[in-house]
């Protein structure tokens, strides 16, 4: 029978057979002045060579401080050796950090890949992800800048450690961004397999509120950054805001808990085996007491919610590139309500 | 880059963009079919466009069998369009979905025009959609298929035989319930025309 669902669905093919192509100029209109990125050697670009030779980078930049500081070291000797053999000197060596190599200045259309190397300040500040909702407040969040902090770190298998970095904002709403072990803020390389939302400053849920959304107490951003064997991590990070403190934030759906929750904030990685586009993820939070304090998609005890009171539009909606339809619901009328 | 001037044109553009080109001519039919079968068609030239822009920027990384690495590329750019769709549309669905779930007609009363065949489909996880479609719609065999969503073949023959596993359940399932429903409606006839 096994052939046979393959056979059928093979029938059942919205477009068989290959289309017509696109005109090629509609893609060298967006292509612009661009330029195809050099090949650079990436912790995560999946082949084994540029990895190794990256795991031996600060190998040997270890080994050469190691050599100029030795150097050093016996030049200073011998330079007291020569000019007064009877004293003793201690000498301390201090790392110093390389100099930060100032970003190229990139042209307009790049603004977006501006952003990976700026501070966490800098990014709140700039706000590359800033969501503006139709239904609350209109003006971005604005961080308020001593509020900028790490929460702190998780390691994503095959990807590294991670920092996570959050803001307060005047306007109540949060800042969140994650940092890449290569120092890149995640959400910026739209390659394909890593990408997902900008970092940004955003509304929480309780701002935009008032029955127009549903207050579940889960306000995050989504990120995707593949691990070592071209798999992907589907990253949510965001904060609880039930009246209880959360310790633990499970997505039941994976059964993976998070792996930070600190200060009301968490981070959790879902694995793509369960969670491929990351749309089957449903999260709950649970105090220290064991008690569920936010259920995803469920309003908080007490918050506005909307509830259907009138009848449900149904309409047949034709599915594209098909002979078929499919069913769409609409409820006529809403009313505000709380939620028990 | 001056496509238009190509005596301008430095000659490592002129390779890549001599190399686009070809890639664009081999795979883009392919691509806006791909895109086509899993989005409505308003959007699915955008994503190929989207696709073709990524692969432009990515040229060095293109493997030998570009095809594969193309479709992963559409699969991320679908991936993230959903993803970055707002958070107030996302919301607003969802408060429709919840809100519409309680007042649904039973599953017999609804006559989308769907087969049983795409019902059971759409019943699967994403994945398990993904795995049989690119077989079965997109026609890839399995090293191709396990290169789109970066597993390996033998992984991917894995996920085949489950998710085919699982989509016979699903059909059978429903079957036996369009059985039990006939019988149903049959034992009722035989006690009406009995009274």
């Amino acid at each position: 029978m096994g052939d046979d669902v393959l056979d059928r669905l093979r029938q059942e093919n919205p477009v068989p057979g290959r289309m017509e192509d696109l005109p090629l100029e509609a893609v060298l209109v967006r292509i612009g002045d661009d330029s195809p990125r050099p090949l650079a050697p990436h912790p995560r670009s999946g082949s084994r060579g540029p990895r190794r030779a990256s795991r031996a980078l600060p190998l040997v930049a270890s080994l050469a401080v190691v050599v100029a500081v030795v150097a050093v070291v016996m030049t200073v000797r011998s330079h007291y050796r020569s000019t007064s053999a009877s004293t003793t000197t201690r000498t301390r060596t201090t790392a110093v950090p390389p100099r930060p190599v100032a970003p190229p200045r990139l042209k307009p259309a790049a603004v977006a890949r501006e952003n990976v190397r700026d501070t966490p300040l800098e990014l709140f500040q700039r706000n590359p992800g800033a969501i503006v909702t139709t239904a609350g407040p209109q003006s971005p969040e604005t961080v308020i800048p001593s509020t900028v902090r790490e929460l702190g770190t998780f390691t994503v298998p095959g990807v590294g450690r991670m920092q996570y970095w959050v803001a307060d904002t005047r306007q109540h709403g949060i800042c969140g961004a994650l940092r890449l072990p290569d120092d890149d803020w995640a959400g910026f390389d739209n390659a394909g397999l890593h990408g997902g939302q900008f970092p940004a400053c955003y509304p929480t849920r309780r701002q935009v509120g008032a029955g127009a959304l549903i207050i579940d107490g889960f306000d995050f951003l989504q990120t995707t950054v593949p691990s070592d064997n071209g798999q992907r991590w589907y990253i949510l990070y965001g904060a609880v805001s039930a009246t209880e403190t959360p310790v633990r934030v499970l997505d039941t759906v994976s059964k993976r808990n998070a792996s930070l929750v600190r200060d009301s904030y968490f981070a959790i990685a879902l694995h793509p085996v369960g969670n491929d586009y990351g749309d089957d993820v449903h999260l709950e939070a649970f105090d220290a007491a064991g008690q569920r304090i936010a259920n995803q998609g469920q309003p908080l005890p007490g918050t506005p919610t909307v509830k259907c009171v009138g009848r449900y539009d149904v309409r047949h909606v034709p599915i594209p590139g098909t002979h078929r339809t499919a069913l769409e619901w609409k409820c006529r009328r809403y009313v505000k309500v709380l939620a028990k | 880059m001056q496509f238009s001037a190509p005596c301008r044109t430095p000659s490592v553009l002129m390779d890549s963009r001599a190399r686009f080109e070809a890639l664009y001519r081999a795979h883009c039919g392919a691509v806006r079919s791909f895109a086509h079968r899993r989005v409505p068609s308003a959007a699915a030239d955008d994503v190929v466009a989207d696709v073709f822009v990524l692969a432009w920027r990515r040229l060095d990384q293109a493997p030998g069998d570009e095809l594969p690495w193309l479709l992963g590329i559409a699969r991320g750019v679908l991936a993230n369009r959903r993803r970055s769709d707002s958070r107030q549309e996302a919301l607003r669905d969802r408060i429709a979905a919840n809100t519409a779930r309680g007042a649904e007609p039973e599953p017999e009363d609804r006559s989308d025009g769907d087969s049983a065949l795409m019902r059971a489909l759409r019943s699967l996880s994403r994945l398990d959609q993904e795995v049989l479609l690119l077989v079965a719609w997109d026609g890839l065999d399995r090293a191709q298929a396990a290169s789109v969503l970066g597993i390996t073949p033998g992984l991917f023959s894995v996920r085949l035989h489950r998710a085919r596993r699982r989509l016979e359940r699903v059909l059978t399932s429903q079957q036996r319930e369009a059985e039990q429903r006939a019988a149903k409606a049959s034992a009722t006839e035989v006690s009406f025309d009995g009274r």
